[in-house]
């Protein structure tokens, strides 16, 4: 209980800040060229479809505006916002304007979003609980990982942090647990040639590269499998100390294989990027001490060309 | 006297009984909450009947989910979507060929899996294979597609997704022929089983829609 007095996960939850701000920028920044055909009001979801169909699909934006030059603003405060997340500044004010932002850019045309992206926007309200400008961020003069400072102990908001932090942790979870579920009731993931199925879709394939799954129902197999064992035994490994290192590994392996073979990239980091939170930051501290003794030997010891 | 938790020194102060009891609190309604969630993606009909508007308040649109990721049984169709516009010339009125609209960007991303196109294609997918179930049945037969193509011949009577591709369409001829004045924008939507054979003929697929061509949408792409 006394652990919950003090905030946790701080660096990782910088790291979170980090890739969800660089995945929100991806999109605004390599959409821009197109961004009235994508979330315009006159694109290809126009406001009066958004309006015609939000009784069906209750999911509100404040980018569905009718005015293009109103939208303009709005898509060039949410870059500027998703910036200043990214580095770190403006503190909770900041990460409302965020959450609202990137809901409403996500969720202004229905068709754009990948699980990825509801993952993303899941997590948000947990975000907005937790302190994650406690690393790496301007608002703490770029603390680095392996700084001494402590955070000190103030129980209500460490309390209201810890929520959300448990909150992550348990959406990480449910999502791992019913994709595998899931997968139980469906045949070609019991006699394991459903990886071959969906490489052979065009739009998810690498030529060169999906070939060599679907071509082999042993490798199929294999991968069918992996898919469906990592996603059931996710959920209860990630909360050990001693197992969650290898879902972090499997979780790196298995979504950097979707967003290159299948060319989900975005998703891959969305969904990567709630690993940082399983980590305490004492592992966090550790690993950057390693490193750091790691590269002063490489230092001294370098080759002199003289 | 301080205690270390997670390498952090914490408040030689005891916590007061009544932020233990807020704190036990907090847990336990995360806990409800994400088991109110697996409720209604396990077992919707477990939750009574009064309390489900309740539900669904609390949990849409900001909890709402479901983790069917190519699950229980992949989708393994390639969508097809052809887009073909009629225009006037001095003659009369000319038609442009069908122009693929999924295929370009399905390649552009293979060569560069940062591509802005991995957008486009996940809106041009989503949108075929949502119209292709919208069509139902219907759809899987000849003169059921043409009822369905009766039914969406207008704009206002179609569902989102072949509005959505209709307008894709528009701005994707607008660009291809910046000189021509389009009057009227067709779509053509088709599931092809992957593995199948290639397109040949544009409209023997099994399971084709071809809708009417509609007025040419003024739609801003930049």
């Amino acid at each position: 209980m006394a652990g919950l007095a003090t905030e946790r996960r701080l660096i990782g939850l910088a790291f979170v800040r980090i890739v969800a701000s660089l995945v929100a920028l991806v999109y605004l920044l390599g959409q821009w060229p197109t961004r009235h055909l994508i979330w315009g009001p006159d694109g290809s979801y126009p406001t009066w479809l958004f309006e015609r169909e939000l009784p069906f699909m209750p999911a509100p934006s404040v980018l569905a505006v009718s005015s293009p030059v109103v939208f303009e603003a709005l898509y060039h405060l949410t870059i500027a916002v998703t910036i200043c997340h990214l580095i770190g500044w403006g503190s909770f004010p900041i990460r409302l304007a965020f959450a609202i932002l990137v809901w409403s850019l996500l969720r202004r045309h229905p068709y754009v979003m990948t699980g990825g992206d509801s993952l993303l926007l899941l997590a948000v309200p947990w975000l907005l609980l937790t302190n994650t400008g406690a690393y790496l961020s301007a608002d703490s003069g770029w603390r680095g990982i392996g700084a001494g400072w402590r955070p000190s102990a103030r129980p209500w908001r460490a309390l209201l942090h810890n929520v959300g932090v448990f909150g992550l942790l348990w959406q990480l979870s449910v999502m791992y647990l019913f994709a595998g579920l899931y997968k139980l009731y469906g045949a070609p993931w019991l006699d394991g040639s459903a990886a071959g199925a969906v490489l052979r879709i065009d739009r998810f394939s690498l030529p060169g590269v999906s070939e060599l799954v679907y071509g082999s129902p042993l490798l199929s197999a294999v991968l069918t499998y992996w898919t469906t064992a990592f996603e059931l035994t996710a959920p209860l490994l990630l909360w050990l100390p001693a197992t969650r290192w290898l879902v972090a590994v499997q979780s790196v392996l298995f979504h950097g294989g979707i967003g290159v073979t299948m060319g989900l990239v975005t998703f891959a980091f969305e969904a990567t990027m709630l690993q940082f939170v399983v980590f305490p930051d004492t592992s966090y501290r550790r690993l950057s001490a390693r490193l750091s003794a790691r590269l002063a030997t490489l230092v001294r010891y370098r080759p002199r060309f003289e | 006297m301080t205690a270390a938790v997670d390498g952090v020194a914490t408040s030689a102060q005891p916590l007061p009984a009544w932020w233990r009891t807020v704190a036990v609190l907090l847990m336990a309604a995360v806990v409800f909450h994400f088991a109110l969630v697996m409720t209604t993606i396990v077992a919707p009909p477990a939750i009574p009947a009064p309390l489900q508007p309740l539900v669904q308040a609390y949990l849409v649109p900001f909890f709402v989910q479901d983790w069917r990721l190519f699950s229980p049984i992949p989708d393994t169709h390639d969508y097809e979507v052809f887009v073909r516009g009629s225009y006037r010339t001095a003659d009369g009125h000319a038609t442009t060929p069908w122009l693929d609209l999924i295929e370009p960007t399905v390649e552009a991303v293979q060569r560069n899996r940062l591509s802005p196109h991995a957008v486009r294609i996940e809106i041009l997918h989503k949108a075929a294979l949502f119209t292709i179930r919208a069509a139902g049945p219907y759809g899987e037969l000849g003169t059921g597609r043409e009822i369905v193509a009766e039914r969406w011949a207008t704009v206002e009577q179609q569902p989102a997704t072949a509005i959505v591709l209709e307008r894709l369409g528009s701005a994707y001829l607008a660009e291809r022929y910046p000189e021509r004045q389009f009057e009227t924008v067709q779509v053509m939507v088709g599931a092809r089983p992957t593995g199948g054979p290639p397109s040949s003929d544009a409209g023997a697929r099994s399971s084709t829609l071809l809708l009417r061509p509609v007025p040419f949408q003024d739609v801003r792409v930049r």
